[in-house]
C-alpha cells in the first residue's frame, strides 16, 4: 500500500518502528522529504494480509460512487481464490461467487478502528450523501415539502448574507442609511433586515400561503426600531429591489435553485459531510430536482446560476448606490 | 469521451475572455463583490489546470499555487537555487570574471551567502555535477561573450491565441527561466526527472511551449532593443534538467487544446462555483486520471488538498468550513480587484491600441504602481547609483517613508522585460531622496545597459499586499483540514474545544431551551 506524508504528500516514506499501547499498536512513520513523523494505527480487526484489500475496496467504491455507478454495482474488486477464503473470516464483505468479485458491504457494521482510518470516513460520508440524496429526490413530488425546503433554504441565505452597501459618488447613499450602516451593531440588524426582505421576496413569488404564514411564525422577531424600518423601507423601496423581484419572477427557477441547494448545505453540515465529493453528490441532486420540476435541462440551470452573477451586476449597473446583491443570492459553497 | 481526452472530458472553449472593461481599468468604478472579468492567469496556472481543473479551484479557494513544484520529491527551494545559481555561473563567464573550473567554489559562496543548510548543499553539488558533465564544452565556448544570455525573462500578453480558427484572444503572463541569443533557445530548467528518462519531466515540456507562445505574441516594438532583432519563431525549445536536454517540437496541436480548455476552467471557476462540480468530475489530466488512491504522484495537491489527512478532532469541522467559505471568495476577489486588475493595466499600458487610453492608464500608474528610473554609475559590485524620474520623485519618498525598500525592477518593458529586485540603501551617503538619487543593490544587471528601467512598488506582483490574502486563505484552508486523533489530547486542547465550542451542536442550544421550558 502506498504511503504518502499528511503534511507534504510526498511518497518518500519510511517505517519507523512501532509504539505498543495499551489501546493497540501504532505503527510510526517518517517522511524522507520533511522528516514529519506520524502515527497509524494497525488495525486489529482484520487480519492483516487483508487490510490492503478491504482499503482498495472502500476506495473503488468512492471511486465507483463518484463515477455515478448505481450503488448495485460500486465498490467491487476481482479477487483470487485465496482472498475469497480469507475473507470468510471478516463478516462486513460480501461475495460474488460467481464473478469472483468482492466489496464491502455497506448494510453492515463496520468496525470501529475501520470507520476511523481516511478511507473509512470517506465511506461513511458518501453513504450518508447517498441517503440525503433519497431525502431530497423524495421532495420532487411533494409540492408542499419541496416549497417548504426552499423557503427554509432562502432562509438560510439571507441569514448567511453580507449586507454590504456601494455608492457610485461619495454621498450617494441616503444619509439615514449611511449612518445606520456605519453603526457598531450593524451585522446584528443585518439578520433582521435580511428577515424582512426575505419575506417580502417571498410574497411576491408565492404569495401568502399556509407555509409561508408558518415560516414567518417561526422566524417572528419584532421590527421595533424606527430607523430599522427605514432602512428596510428604503431597500424594499428601491428600484433595485423590485428590478430584483422582477429577475426572479421571470426566472423561478434559479430562486428554488438557490433555496434547494442552500437546504441541503445545511443538510451536509448537520451530518457532518465533509468530503467534497460526497457534497457534491448532494448539490447536483438539488439542482437536478429543480431541473426537472422546471421542464429544463440541468446545463441550462447551471449555466443560469452561473451567469446569476452577472446578471444582477447587470441589473443595477446604473444605479447610484445599492447593496451588493451577489453577496446576498450566492451559492452557499 | 474523445481518444485525445481518456480522463476528461474537453471543456467547451470560451466564446469570449470577460476583459475588464475601460471604466474599471482606469479606476473610475466602485470595486465591489466579484470583479466582472476574468483572472490575469500565470503560465503557472495555465500548467496547473492543465494538470487537473481542481488545482484551480485551491488556487481560486484556498490560495494554493504551483501543483507541479510543492514539496514533493525534490524541495521546491533547491530548484529555485540550481537555476539561480546556473544563471549567476552563467553570466560570470560570459563575462569572463570566472573560468568553468571555479564552479564549486562559486557554489560554496552562494551557499554561504543563501545560508543553505549542508544537505541542500551537497544536493546542489551533486546537480551541479551531473550538469557540468555534459555543459562542460557550451560553457568553454561561452567565455568572454559577454551578456547574451538572459535569466528570469518576465512576459506578458493580452494577444495570445490558441488554434488556428479561434481568435480568442487571452491574457498570460509568465517568466521564462532563460534566452539563449548565442544558441537561439528558450530554457525552461527544472531538477525533475531522472538520469535514464527519454521524456521531459511531466508537463515541463507544456511549460516551455507555453512560454514561448506568449513571447511570440507580444509586438516586437515592445522587445527591449538587445532582444529586438532576434526571430523568435526559430528558436529551438529546451528542457533542460540536470541529466538531459530534451527538444521540445514547437507545431503542437495537442498543447493548443490543452491550453485552450485550461483557459475555459479557469474562467469558469472564476466566474461561478457551480463549476466546482465539474472540475471534481474531471479530475485528473487529459492522459492520467486521480482518483482516491490513485492520485497523479507528481500533483502535490492531492494529497494535500483533495485527499488529505482527516483527523478525528473537532468535530465541528463541517460547520467551520461553512463558516468559512464566504472569507475564501472574499479574499479571492479582492486578489482579482487588487492584483489582476494592476496586471490588465501594466500590460493594457503598453498594448492596447487606443494611444489615448495608453497614455491614460501611464498617467494613472506613473507615480503610483511604477516609478521610471535611470542608472547613473556602478558604484561597486551590484551596487549602482539611479537616479528617479523627477515627476514621481516625491512619491517614491513616501513609499520609502512607509519603509518599503524592495522594490522588483524591470528592465525593458511590462510586456518583456527583465526582472531583478531592488534594495534601496538608505543610509548611504550618496542616497538622498530630495533630489531623487538613491543607491540601490541590484544583482545581476548584465546586459541591460541603454534598456528602459522602472521600479515597481513592492515586489513585482506582489504590490499592495494581495499575497497576504492568499496566505490567509492558505492559513484558513490549513486551520481547515487540521486536527487531532487523540481523544485525550482534543480534551486538552485549547483550539479543538474552542472550534467545537464556536461551532457547537445545536443541541446543546436545545437542551438549554428544553431546561428553560422545564423550570
Amino acid at each position: 500500500m502506498k504511503r504518502v506524508c499528511p503534511k507534504c504528500g510526498s511518497s518518500f516514506v519510511r517505517k519507523y518502528g512501532k509504539v505498543h499501547l495499551r489501546q493497540g499498536v501504532l505503527q510510526k512513520f517518517k517522511c524522507m522529504s520533511c522528516k514529519h513523523v506520524w502515527h497509524s494505527r494497525l488495525l486489529q480487526c482484520i487480519p492483516e494480509d487483508l487490510s490492503d484489500l478491504v482499503f482498495e475496496m472502500l476506495r473503488t467504491f468512492v471511486r465507483d460512487i463518484e463515477a455515478r455507478k448505481p450503488l448495485s454495482k460500486a465498490g467491487w474488486v476481482p479477487l483470487n481464490e485465496d482472498y475469497v477464503k480469507k475473507l470468510r473470516s471478516i463478516n462486513f464483505c460480501e461475495i460474488d461467487y460467481e464473478n469472483m468479485n468482492g466489496r464491502i458491504d455497506y448494510r453492515s457494521c463496520l468496525p470501529e478502528e475501520l470507520l476511523l482510518t481516511d478511507e473509512g470516513r470517506i465511506f461513511c460520508e458518501i453513504l450518508r450523501a447517498l441517503e440525503t440524496v433519497q431525502e431530497i429526490e423524495a421532495l420532487k413530488n411533494d409540492e408542499y415539502e419541496y416549497l417548504k425546503a426552499v423557503m427554509a433554504g432562502l432562509g438560510g441565505m439571507f441569514k448567511n448574507a453580507r449586507f454590504s452597501f456601494w455608492e457610485m459618488e461619495e454621498g450617494s447613499i441616503p444619509e439615514k442609511l449611511r449612518n445606520f450602516v456605519l453603526r457598531p451593531q450593524w451585522s446584528i440588524i443585518a439578520e433582521k433586515i435580511s428577515h424582512s426582505l426575505i419575506l417580502n421576496l417571498l410574497k411576491s413569488m408565492w404569495g401568502v400561503d399556509s407555509i409561508l404564514k408558518e415560516y414567518e411564525e417561526a422566524n417572528d422577531k419584532s421590527i421595533d426600531f424606527y430607523l430599522l424600518r427605514f432602512v428596510i423601507h428604503e431597500i424594499e423601496e428601491s428600484s433595485q429591489w423590485r428590478k430584483i423581484i422582477g429577475f426572479f419572477k421571470l426566472n423561478k427557477d434559479l430562486l428554488e435553485a438557490l433555496g434547494l441547494v442552500w437546504y441541503v448545505s445545511q443538510k451536509t453540515i448537520d451530518r457532518e459531510i465533509e468530503y467534497l465529493g460526497a457534497k457534491l453528490l448532494i448539490f447536483e441532486a438539488a439542482i437536478k430536482i429543480v431541473a426537472e420540476r422546471n421542464s429544463e435541462t440541468t446545463i441550462s440551470l447551471r449555466d443560469k446560476l452561473a451567469n446569476l452573477s452577472g446578471n444582477l451586476e447587470s441589473l443595477v449597473f446604473e444605479e447610484d448606490w445599492g447593496v451588493n446583491w451577489n453577496d446576498v443570492f450566492r451559492l452557499p459553497y | 469521451m474523445s481518444s485525445v481526452y481518456p480522463t476528461r472530458v474537453p471543456r467547451q472553449p470560451l466564446r469570449v475572455w470577460r476583459w475588464p472593461r475601460q471604466e474599471h481599468l482606469l479606476e473610475q468604478v466602485f470595486r465591489r463583490g466579484p470583479p466582472p472579468f476574468d483572472p490575469f492567469p500565470s503560465i503557472q496556472d495555465i500548467v496547473d489546470a492543465v494538470l487537473c481543473p481542481v488545482t484551480v479551484v485551491h488556487r481560486t479557494y484556498h490560495g494554493l499555487h504551483g501543483a507541479l513544484s510543492g514539496p514533493r520529491g525534490i524541495a521546491r527551494g533547491e530548484g529555485d537555487h540550481f537555476h539561480r545559481f546556473v544563471s549567476i555561473l552563467k553570466s560570470n563567464i560570459a563575462l569572463g570574471k570566472r573560468r568553468l573550473d571555479e564552479a564549486f567554489s562559486l557554489l560554496r559562496m552562494y551557499c554561504s551567502m543563501e545560508g543553505l543548510d549542508a544537505d541542500s548543499e551537497s544536493n546542489l553539488r551533486r546537480y551541479l555535477s551531473y550538469w557540468l558533465r555534459r555543459k562542460r564544452d557550451s560553457l568553454d565556448e561561452l567565455w568572454g561573450q559577454g551578456p547574451r544570455i538572459f535569466h528570469e525573462v518576465h512576459v506578458s500578453t493580452i494577444n495570445a491565441t490558441f488554434r488556428e480558427k479561434r481568435d480568442v484572444r487571452y491574457p498570460v503572463h509568465g517568466v521564462i527561466d532563460e534566452i539563449d541569443t548565442i544558441n537561439k533557445r528558450i530554457v525552461e530548467r527544472t531538477l525533475k526527472g531522472n538520469e535514464n528518462d527519454s521524456n521531459p519531466p511531466f508537463l515541463e515540456d507544456f511549460q516551455v511551449w507555453l512560454q514561448w507562445k506568449v513571447l511570440t505574441s507580444i509586438n516586437r516594438d515592445l522587445f527591449p532593443d538587445i532582444l529586438r532583432n532576434e526571430n523568435f519563431q526559430d528558436y529551438d525549445l529546451i528542457v533542460e534538467t540536470p541529466y538531459r536536454d530534451f527538444t521540445i517540437e514547437k507545431n503542437q496541436s495537442l498543447f493548443e487544446e490543452w491550453a485552450e480548455d485550461a483557459l475555459a476552467w479557469i474562467s469558469d471557476i472564476a466566474r461561478s462555483s457551480v463549476a466546482i462540480s465539474d472540475a471534481w468530475q474531471n479530475k485528473g489530466h487529459h492522459t492520467r486520471s486521480c482518483s482516491i488512491g490513485n492520485e497523479i504522484e507528481e500533483c502535490y495537491f492531492a494529497r494535500v488538498a483533495c485527499y488529505h489527512r482527516r483527523w478525528r478532532y473537532p468535530e465541528r469541522r463541517s460547520t467551520l468550513h461553512a463558516s468559512l467559505g464566504p472569507i475564501y471568495k472574499a479574499l479571492y476577489n479582492e486578489q482579482v480587484w487588487v492584483h489582476d486588475l494592476l496586471l490588465y493595466q501594466l500590460t493594457k499600458m503598453e498594448q492596447d491600441a487606443d494611444l489615448n487610453f495608453k497614455s491614460e492608464l501611464r498617467r494613472l500608474l506613473t507615480g503610483r504602481n511604477i516609478y521610471p528610473l535611470e542608472i547613473e554609475e556602478n558604484i561597486e559590485d551590484n551596487r549602482y547609483r539611479v537616479k528617479i524620474d523627477e515627476t514621481v520623485r516625491m512619491s517614491l519618498v513616501e513609499e520609502v517613508q512607509d519603509e518599503n525598500l524592495s522594490f522588483d525592477l524591470l528592465f525593458g518593458s511590462f510586456s518583456v522585460g527583465l526582472r531583478r529586485r531592488a534594495y534601496l540603501l538608505l543610509d548611504e551617503i550618496e542616497t538622498n531622496p530630495e533630489d531623487g538619487r538613491y543607491v540601490v543593490y541590484i544583482e545581476g544587471m548584465d546586459g541591460t545597459e541603454r534598456m528602459n528601467a522602472f521600479l515597481l512598488r513592492g515586489l513585482l506582483l506582489k504590490e499592495d499586499p494581495w499575497f497576504l490574502k492568499r496566505l490567509v486563505q492558505q492559513a484558513v484552508f490549513s486551520l481547515e483540514k487540521w486536527g487531532v486523533d487523540r481523544e485525550d489530547r482534543a480534551n486538552n486542547h485549547v483550539a479543538v474545544r474552542l472550534i467545537d465550542t464556536l461551532f457547537g451542536p445545536g443541541t446543546l442550544r436545545a437542551r438549554r431551551k428544553k431546561n428553560e421550558f422545564q423550570q
